[in-house]
């Protein structure tokens, strides 16, 4: 354990500098947000798309990450995979560096929005923002951690390529890859057998706006009513998790087994 | 350091010639600690396996004793060391008569020759 | 200690090693020489478990050789590569954390022996300096199997010299293997015990060096220059 800890004390120093990147780049929309709007006169309309974009920009956060910390340690295999730790503490190590720093910024922008919005609109009753901060919480990093694993089995996939032929190649032959899985994973979700085992437990997000509906199962038949987009599935949420988890061990299988220093 | 030695002769030889030739220069004595492995494989640059080879050697030859837990000493028989003063003289008037010989002086040329270099350093 | 049975490693259509049978023995200085791209660094890198054979089996201590092993194999590779970011200090540490056998005394003694400043950061250091470096996180270890890849590639003689020194001062042969490569063994014929020569991903000859300049009468490099025509 105190190995991955200082293992994992290196990994926030090696990636700090996307950390201070991102601040940089969510600081400046909003402090160029906030002039342009008073500029222009439309202040919270802009501010609002601001806040929007730089809370939307966190879903790629963790991609951009693992793709720097990623890249940095691939032109130094030969000290990273040199340990007796398992690949898996390894990528969670970054993995988990990559959360806490998302999560910095990511309170940081909630919280100024949060503010922005108490201040300036009063038909949000504070429940409603706090339900509509908790909702795009889980959203965002729910997405982050999707796209982030999602990476990381398609880089260990570039990785295993080029071994044998150049960047280049490995990069095309992997995107085909992408394109391919990525297809037959939407076929297979498709299939009416596994819409129906994975759609299960939806949540109404028109709830959420005025308050939490905890007892969604009891409103399963009222929901379908409503419009598909604001309806989560528990089921959905399950089956992605299950996906990541199987993508993240396969990434783990890959370096272990066909990467080379 | 690295130049101390011989390429073409080994160097467990070469270091055990070493020690013998300070015994001969009374540098040691007869009963004198050597040098622990690691401090003489420091000092001339080399694997401690090999001074350790060294060691093993000048022990058969019964020029050395290693005594259990303290290290390897000169032998304290000093018949041993004057032999080993007698053998190494011999092995330099052998090679310097034979070149001698080869470059076909004659016994009393050389006796002569001999006498009168070791006057000659005397003055 | 360490065996290489019948390995071959592909990469792609070439072959780096053909057939490798090898036994490396406890308490040697090995050097392992040949012209460059001969299999040397291949060698090393299956040892370590940062490279997978073709066909073969390869064991350290009888265990079987996977990234694993690097808990009782200690790698140093030829690239100059380390996390920049890091002091001396930090580089030390950060290798005492990962290893179990790392022994923080002797990195410290071995550190101020090739007179490092502990507070200067790596990227500050000069490439003789943080070839320094490597030696001391390598060696701090005290691991069964110690593999170095090129150590001297690209010093100067001063700092060769350090290496050497350091090599015969913290090395301990009643407990460690030491395994290094080379392609100019003149550096290290003197510390050595044994000598593997590798030809083309083949071994031509495994001897003990002072056997040879006994039984030949010939230095080292007359030697090899003999075995590779």
């Amino acid at each position: 354990m105190s190995a991955w800890l200082a293992l994992t004390k290196k990994e926030f120093r090696l990636g700090f500098p996307v950390f201070i990147t991102a601040l940089i780049l969510y600081a400046g929309m909003m402090v160029g947000a906030y002039f342009l709007g008073k500029q222009i006169n439309h202040e919270e309309a802009i501010m609002m798309t601001a806040f929007t974009i730089v809370i939307a920009l966190h879903v790629l956060f963790l991609v951009f990450y693992l793709y720097y910390t990623l890249s940095s340690e691939r032109k130094r295999l030969h000290l990273w995979l040199h340990t007796p730790m398992s690949i898996a503490e390894l990528l969670l190590s970054k993995l988990f560096t990559g959360i806490v720093f998302m999560a910095i910024t990511f309170i940081v922008s909630l919280s100024v929005a949060a503010m922005f919005f108490n201040q300036h609109f009063d038909f949000f009753n504070e429940q409603t923002i706090f339900n509509i901060m908790g909702l795009s919480t889980i959203t965002v990093f729910n997405g982050a951690i999707w796209l982030a694993v999602t990476f990381v089995f398609f880089w260990s996939i570039f990785l295993t390529f080029s071994q044998r032929i150049n960047d280049f190649f490995s990069f095309i032959l992997t995107f085909i890859l992408f394109l391919i899985i990525g297809w037959i994973y939407s076929l297979i979700l498709s299939i009416g057998f596994v819409e129906t085992i994975t759609t299960w437990g939806p949540i109404n997000v028109g709830d959420i706006l005025v308050g939490f509906e905890f007892g969604y199962m009891d409103n399963a038949f009222e929901a379908n009513t409503l419009s598909e987009t604001s309806i989560f599935y528990i089921g959905h949420f399950i089956r992605d998790l299950i996906v990541t988890i199987i993508m993240f061990f396969a990434a783990c299988w890959m370096i272990d087994r066909k990467v080379e220093v | 350091m690295a130049d101390l030695f011989h390429s073409s002769k080994p160097i467990y030889e070469q270091i055990a010639e070493l020690i013998k030739k300070q015994i001969i220069r009374g540098e040691l004595h007869a009963g004198d600690k050597l040098p622990s492995v690691r401090e003489m494989a420091i000092e001339v640059n080399v694997n401690p396996n090999t001074v350790q080879r060294t060691y093993r050697e000048l022990e058969s030859m019964e020029i050395a004793r290693s005594k259990r837990g303290q290290g390897t000493f000169v032998t304290e028989d000093t018949e041993v060391l004057a032999a080993i003063r007698e053998e190494m003289k011999a092995e330099i008037l052998q090679n310097f008569t034979q070149q001698m010989y080869e470059m076909g002086y004659s016994k009393e040329e050389i006796k002569r020759g001999l006498a009168d270099f070791l006057k000659e350093r005397e003055d | 200690m360490i065996k290489l049975t019948d390995v071959t490693k592909k990469y792609g259509t070439k072959t780096a090693l053909e057939q490798v049978n090898l036994t490396l023995s406890k308490g040697k200085l090995i050097g392992l020489v040949g012209e460059n791209g001969s299999g040397k660094s291949t060698t090393l890198k299956l040892i370590a478990g940062l490279n997978h054979p073709t066909n073969g089996e390869i064991t350290v201590n009888g265990e079987k050789v996977t990234r694993k092993i690097a808990s009782s194999v200690s790698y140093l590779s030829e690239l100059d590569e380390y996390y920049r970011f890091f002091t001396v200090k930090d580089a030390i540490e950060f290798q005492a954390s990962q290893f179990a056998d790392f022994d923080m005394e002797k990195a410290y003694e071995i550190m101020k022996f090739m007179k490092l400043d502990p507070e200067k950061k790596l990227k500050h250091l000069s490439k003789g300096n943080r070839g320094r470096v490597k030696i001391v996180l390598t060696l701090g270890r005290n691991a069964p199997v110690v593999l170095m890849d090129e150590p001297f590639s690209g010093l100067d003689p001063m700092v060769r010299n350090s290496i050497v020194k350091g090599l015969i001062s913290f090395v301990d042969l009643e407990k460690q293997l030491i395994l290094i490569t080379t392609h100019e063994v003149m550096e290290v014929e003197n510390i050595l015990d044994e000598i593997v020569a590798i030809k083309d991903g083949s071994i031509i000859a495994h001897d003990n060096v002072d056997d040879i300049r006994k039984e030949n009468e010939q230095s080292i490099v007359d030697w090899m220059t003999e075995i590779y025509e």
